[in-house]
């Protein structure tokens, strides 16, 4: 017999910012401005970006590599502001920047692969290390992300740093809910895995 | 609850993704079992170091060079330049670069087409249409395109029997790319496979396969002429989608609704590596 759960309701834990989602200060101010910017207004334009682009960025930083992290970081934002008649008002607009995001540095990685224009994966982000025994944790999390699979990174990113909720996650990378635990617990070990042949935890 | 069952909740429980229902029989397992609760601990260390990343700061120029692409026209294409400045990257720059030295300059100009002959304007005309509506609504487009030139749905296997070749999306697309339908069209020129398909966004991708090339197709848009994936492709501009074409063993392909010319390459680079030609 199913009985009536109620699910709980509590802060997300995660998140670097302790903000949460993005950094909207309302989420009615961040409906206006998705609607400004459905009419190609620049002054929103500019107040999405603002408010957006450090956790893009991030993100796409550990998606992708700093290398090439700027050009995909651009163009993430013009697509998002190209497609912004295709945001619907359902999901939060800062689900959607990230859904876009997401996007673009997966089809940035699956061309890199094709076109093997670089044959080696991409650099963690702290480079300053130049050997593991003096590395500290940051820097062995950061080698660990760059090997794991982009389809888990993605959703590993998005909890953890980002703090979003599993509705939010499955929101943004286009799965099922019910799968995000999932990506996530195998995401989580493989991590783990890296992390403790590095020493992490002994 | 066993330790396979909270394994497999485990990280909705630290998330807080489970009901409270569930949430209490994981908690009452780990209070009992110490390799669960060694687990549990192990990701909440991950979590906690998960924090401790620090933001990478993020380029000034990013918006500097974002702000110019925004404030232009989607619509209307003036410039080549312009063109370039909004499809290309950076690498493709230094590739169209390259392009210029080899070839001279020239290789980027407009083509001037002259149509004299009347089933070249009629031609010209109908896709004029067709291209219009299909950046917005693909369906009507089709009907356009349908109710012109006779065509009619079919399977790959028919088509490929009525055109005596196999058209090449018999041999599969792109990845992430999925077959939605398959038409022949009574043109003035031949009969032409038409192969529609979605790429991972949902937007649709026509697929044309013709016999002889078809530059009235995009009656007198500016294209540019291109190398993608080393094959010299022309690219125009539709609305904010993009059509492009080039010769695939004796034959013409001609794709409408790329999103950028990233997608044509992968277009091109797919039906070349997957040429009967190549494997001989």
């Amino acid at each position: 017999m199913k009985s009536a759960s109620t699910r709980r309701i509590e802060p997300l834990a995660a998140s670097n910012s302790g903000e949460g989602m993005l950094a909207w200060v309302d989420m009615q101010e961040a409906a206006a401005v998705a609607e400004a910017c459905q009419q190609g207004d620049p002054v929103a334009q500019r107040r999405l970006y603002d408010v957006s682009h450090q956790n893009v960025y991030r993100l796409i930083v550990r998606m992708v590599g700093l290398q090439d992290a700027a050009d995909v970081t651009q163009q993430a934002f013009l697509q998002a502001f190209r497609k912004i008649n295709q945001f619907s008002g359902r999901s939060q607009i800062g689900t959607w920047i990230y859904r876009v995001a997401v996007n673009e540095a997966l089809q940035h990685l699956r061309k890199r692969k094709r076109r093997h224009f670089e044959a080696l994966e991409h650099e963690p982000m702290d480079r300053s290390a130049a050997s593991r025994e003096n590395m500290d944790d940051k820097e062995l999390l950061e080698q660990a992300l760059a090997q794991l699979d982009p389809e888990l990174r993605s959703a590993f990113l998005l909890r953890e740093v980002e703090g979003l909720s599993y509705r939010e996650i499955a929101d943004a990378l286009e799965i099922p809910e019910g799968t995000v635990g999932s990506r996530l617990n195998r995401a989580r070990l493989e991590l783990k895995q890296h992390l403790s042949e590095q020493g992490w935890g002994s | 609850m066993n330790c396979s069952e909270v394994h497999d909740r485990l990280s909705a429980y630290h998330d807080n993704e489970l009901s409270s229902d569930e949430s209490a029989l994981v908690s009452a397992h780990i209070a009992e079992c110490s390799s669960c609760a060694v687990e549990l601990a192990s990701f909440e260390r991950l979590s906690a170091l998960s924090r401790r990343l620090t933001d990478p700061p993020v380029p000034k120029h990013i918006w500097e060079e974002l702000q110019p692409k925004l404030a232009e026209p989607t619509e209307t294409l003036k410039l080549p330049t312009w063109f370039l400045s909004n499809h290309l990257t950076s690498k493709h720059l230094a590739l169209a670069a390259t392009v210029l030295i080899a070839f001279g300059v020239g290789v980027l100009s407009y083509f001037n087409l002259t149509l004299h002959l009347d089933h070249d304007q009629h031609l010209a005309m109908n896709f004029s249409q067709y291209l219009e509506e299909f950046s917005e609504q693909p369906d009507t487009a089709q009907q356009i395109l349908l109710t012109k030139y006779d065509g009619r749905p079919t399977t790959l296997q028919e088509a490929t029997r009525v055109l005596g070749y196999e058209p090449v999306a018999a041999r599969g697309l792109p990845e992430d790319c999925v077959l939605d339908k398959v038409y022949l069209l009574n043109m003035p020129c031949c009969t032409c496979a038409q192969v529609m398909c979605k790429n991972k966004e949902g937007q649709s991708i026509a697929i044309f396969e013709h016999a002889i090339d078809q530059p009235v197709w995009f009656g007198d848009k500016p294209k540019v002429e291109c190398l993608c994936h080393d094959t010299p492709t022309s690219v125009t501009q539709i609305g904010n989608r993009l059509a492009a074409t080039w010769k695939e063993g004796e034959r013409y392909i001609t794709i409408i609704g790329a999103t950028d010319l990233d997608e044509v390459t992968e277009f091109v680079a797919h039906f070349q590596e997957t040429s009967p030609a190549k494997s001989l």
